[in-house]
């Protein structure tokens, strides 16, 4: 057998096995929300701070 | 428009706010209590960069006693059966928060386990606006979790239907993405394994590559076929049985679709496996490919917002009833039965039919008759669902259960399933399906009868029947209203799906509501008629209406303004007439004109409130509805597109006049109950109308529902709107002309690709029919014709919606 038909044999599982993983994907929810992940991604987590709290300023 | 130099704005919501009434905290400036209180709450725990991750973040919070708008959430009952999951520990909720807009929501809202202790994780579907919560149910009740994000803006929406929607709530439809997933794959490894046929290398590429290539294409469009396409050969099927059993009269779009997909599939077959040649499968797999995209968009709903919303979503979802021991426990009204006493605060809506027990209470009917004004009742009167309790608490003694209110009734009376409308597509692809087959017929006779030896005539035929699929038929529709509903969304019309746009072109009849829908129900137009007021005098009216919860002390309340109060001393309140106090040592008069001495004016639909302080009649603040922005405007603009137009209104009659400028007096249909108004639209249709109700309260359901396309006009999209096809924001109100002119225009957009559609048709099927379709050709001219439907039906969409609005954009500036 030629090497090119092991070869095409091999590629085409490989996607076939994206396709699995794309199924997965779907069904354990990934694609129900695609906006807040990308944002979620860009916020740093910085250490809990405290500032101290002025007194309320006057009201008018 | 800034009144002056340096407009002062919120630092939480952006609101401009005037000098007066800001209140100044930590060098920052905000226009209320509720927007202060926000920011201390970010501030005490370091999430001030809020602010900083997108203009405008902060949303305005009414001031409010949320404590008391989520006293339902003390009922275990109503908790566990809003919970997804509840332990010791750890308990999970899913919360629709209408307000979430930006991204700064996003990450404030995720940090909350920093800012309340007991909050465990929080996550955000930004697109359905939905917050799931993790929190430990011993340290932190979910009151105290709704109450805490309502402080911040964020007030969770709870209702009835949420609770009920969550125990069926649907798996999301996850079949059409693994559909197109796999049919993806299946047609670009098709094509992949194609190439060698694309590019003639049949000469380069050995034979045993050529074979193995074909059958692996076999073999990768069977799932294609029979999975990815199952949705068009069942609806086929189905559309053939119902056909032939005289059903019904008409095919639908799936028989020429599963026509030419069988055709695709035996002739590849007999290709590959009989005549060792390529077959057609690229050309197949690709085909239900187009057709899954073309069904994705048109799948494709505004997700966020509610369409189906009934009378449920009014009512709280529990409600404080007091025990035989004389205290008062929140229950689900389901529970709530005859007999039972309850107690209602301001703004919470009556859920079943009642008596008052309290001296005395003002209800808002709007839900249920349209009429705005707030009823007076008195001890022992009888009160009906759907009533919203304005002012003083007040409690009452049930005397039918939830299901059996007048409201309910009213609703279930009309929820009537429309008549499904035959598509446009499918009128066309009743004469498309028959001209193919004549077409097929007619070639493979005619090739027979030249040459009956050879297999020609069989390949002409199922040569017809695959160029003829009306792949770019099926894909026009839906690529054209799904841009159109992408332009509609910017303009403030939100359709519930791509069939409603095709009923608005359709639309010859206008009915309107009054109440919320030509006038604005929040609002109203306060007015001082006399000397003007000094500022003595107007601490003396606020201190007045300040002790007093009509809804006409309100609006003057409005009108006066943040000013300091006085003492009130002798306060009385006389019914349906007025009030009076003794102030500062001045006694002020506020009422009918006989209540300060005064003879009686004659009745009309604007309010007069006269002021007298001491003897001396100061003059009169006139209340009015307040019209939509432009309402002459668009009547006239509707009129011209040559709509009839009506309205209808529960009103009194007396009402007429204030319409009159607008209406002619046929065109007038006052003191409507809902009945009337839903009766009304189908007398309408009766008479061969195509109706367009648009409406706002519970009270135009019925209405919403008989009419060919109910729009309900809302101000606030998230909040409260009952059934609706389409849901108009209320600031579009102006746009409904365009919008409506839009709606017809787009239909030009899908003839324009039917037209190309079917002169791809014909080009293929010359073709065809000479016996020279080759698999190369069919494999370039499919995906052409479907590609290029969908540019112009995208771009066209676009276009008119860019030339239709832009012109007013430019008239407006």
């Amino acid at each position: 057998m030629s090497v090119i038909i092991l070869l095409v044999l091999v590629s085409t599982t490989v996607a076939a096995l994206f396709v699995g993983v794309f199924f997965w994907a779907v069904r354990s929810g990934q694609y129900e929300d695609t906006e807040s992940p990308a944002v979620r991604i860009l916020y740093e987590d910085k250490p809990k701070e405290h500032t101290s709290v002025q007194p309320s300023g006057a009201k008018t | 428009m800034a009144k002056t130099e340096q407009q002062l704005r919120c630092y939480h919501c952006g609101d401009a706010c005037s000098k007066s009434t800001a209140l100044h905290y930590d060098d920052k400036v905000f226009c209320c209590q509720g927007c202060e209180a926000a920011y201390r709450l970010l501030q005490d725990n370091g999430l001030c960069d809020y602010y900083k991750l997108s203009e405008g973040a902060g949303i305005k919070i009414e001031h409010d006693s949320w404590e008391d708008k989520y006293a339902f959430l003390d009922s275990e009952e109503v908790v566990n059966s809003l919970l997804d999951y509840r332990d010791e520990q750890l308990a999970v909720v899913r919360l629709y928060i209408p307000t979430i807009h930006c991204s700064s929501c996003i990450w404030l809202l995720e940090h909350l386990p920093r800012l309340q202790e007991g909050i465990e994780e929080a996550r955000l579907f930004f697109s359905k606006k939905v917050l799931q919560l993790h929190y430990r149910p011993d340290v932190l009740s979910l009151k105290e979790v709704a109450v805490l994000l309502a402080r911040l803006g964020y007030a969770p929406l709870i209702r009835m239907d949420n609770a009920a929607a969550e125990e069926k709530r649907p798996t999301t439809d996850y079949r059409l993405y693994w559909k197109l997933g796999l049919t993806g794959f299946c047609a670009g490894n098709i094509m992949l394994l194609s190439f060698p046929e694309y590019f003639s290398l049949q000469e380069i590429v050995e034979g045993q590559y050529l074979r193995f290539f074909q059958y692996l294409n076999a073999a990768l469009a069977l799932p294609a076929f029979f999975y990815g396409g199952s949705d068009y050969l069942r609806g086929a099927r189905h559309s053939l049985r119902n056909f032939f059993s005289g059903k019904d009269r008409q095919l639908s779009l799936d028989v020429p679709l599963a026509l030419g997909m069988w055709a695709l599939l035996l002739r590849s077959a007999y290709d590959t496996f009989v005549a060792g040649q390529a077959g057609y499968w690229d050309s197949l797999a690709g085909l239900v490919f187009f057709l899954l995209i073309g069904k994705w968009i048109q799948n494709k709903t505004y997700e966020h917002l509610s369409f189906e919303r009934d009378y449920r979503s009014y009512f709280p979802l529990a409600v404080q009833r007091k025990s035989p021991q004389g205290y008062y426990r929140s229950v689900p009204i389901r529970q709530v039965d005859k007999g039972d006493v309850l107690r209602l605060h301001h703004e919470e809506v009556l859920p079943c039919d009642s008596v008052l027990l309290s001296g005395k209470a003002y209800l808002d009917y709007s839900f249920v008759t349209g009429e705005s004004r707030p009823v007076e009742a008195h001890q022992g009167e009888r009160l009906y669902a759907g009533a919203k309790v304005i002012g003083q608490a007040i409690e009452v003694q049930v005397e039918k259960p939830v299901e059996q209110s007048y409201l309910v009734s009213l609703w279930d009376n009309f929820r009537k399933e429309r008549p499904a409308q035959r598509r446009f597509v499918d009128v066309v692809a009743q004469y498309f399906t028959f001209a193919t087959l004549t077409l097929a017929v007619l070639s493979s006779v005619i090739w027979y009868w030249l040459s009956p030896d050879s297999p020609h005539w069989w390949m002409v035929g199922s040569a017809v029947l695959i160029v003829a699929c009306p792949c770019a038929l099926s894909l026009s529709t839906p690529f054209t209203l799904g841009a159109a509903m992408t332009v509609l969304a910017k303009r403030g019309l939100f359709v519930r799906n791509q069939e409603v746009i095709e009923r608005l072109r359709e639309v010859q009849h206008i009915v309107m509501d009054k109440t919320g829908t030509l006038t604005e129900s929040s609002r109203s137009d306060v007015e001082w008629q006399g000397q003007p007021l000094n500022h003595k005098e107007k601490q003396l009216l606020a201190s007045l209406v300040a002790q007093s919860s009509h809804p006409l002390s309100r609006s003057i309340a409005q009108l006066l303004g943040n000013i300091p109060l006085l003492e009130v001393s002798n306060f009385r309140e006389q019914k349906g007439a007025g009030i009076a106090a003794e102030i500062a040592g001045d006694i002020v008069r506020m009422g009918s004109a006989a209540f300060v001495g005064l003879s009686a004016a004659p009745q009309s639909a604007e309010s007069y409130v006269y002021v007298a302080i001491n003897t001396r009649i100061a003059g009169f603040f006139r209340v009015r509805p307040v019209y939509r922005q432009g309402l002459g405007e668009v009547l006239r603009s509707l009129r011209t597109m040559g709509y009839r137009l009506s309205l209808l209104s529960g009103d009194h009659a007396h009402s007429a006049k204030l319409f009159s400028p607008f209406f002619k007096a046929e065109e007038m249909h006052l003191e409507q109950s809902p009945h009337d108004k839903s009766r009304f639209i189908e007398s309408c249709q009766q008479a061969g109308e195509k109706v367009l109700m648009l409406g706002d309260g519970l009270n135009d359901a019925g209405a919403l529902q008989q009419s060919d396309v109910g729009m309900a006009i809302s101000e606030e999209i998230h909040a409260f709107s009952p059934a609706c096809d389409a849901l108009l924001r209320a600031d579009a109100f102006e746009q409904l002309p365009h919008i409506l002119r839009y709606a017809r225009a787009s239909r030009y957009v899908v003839y324009t690709n039917l037209a190309l559609s079917l002169i791809y048709n014909l080009i293929g099927i010359s073709w065809a029919v000479s016996g020279a379709l080759s698999p190369v050709i069919a494999a370039i001219l499919m995906p052409l014709s479907s590609v290029s439907v969908v540019v112009v039906a995208t771009l066209g969409a676009q276009w008119l919606g860019f030339r239709h609005f832009s012109k007013i954009n430019s008239k407006k500036q």
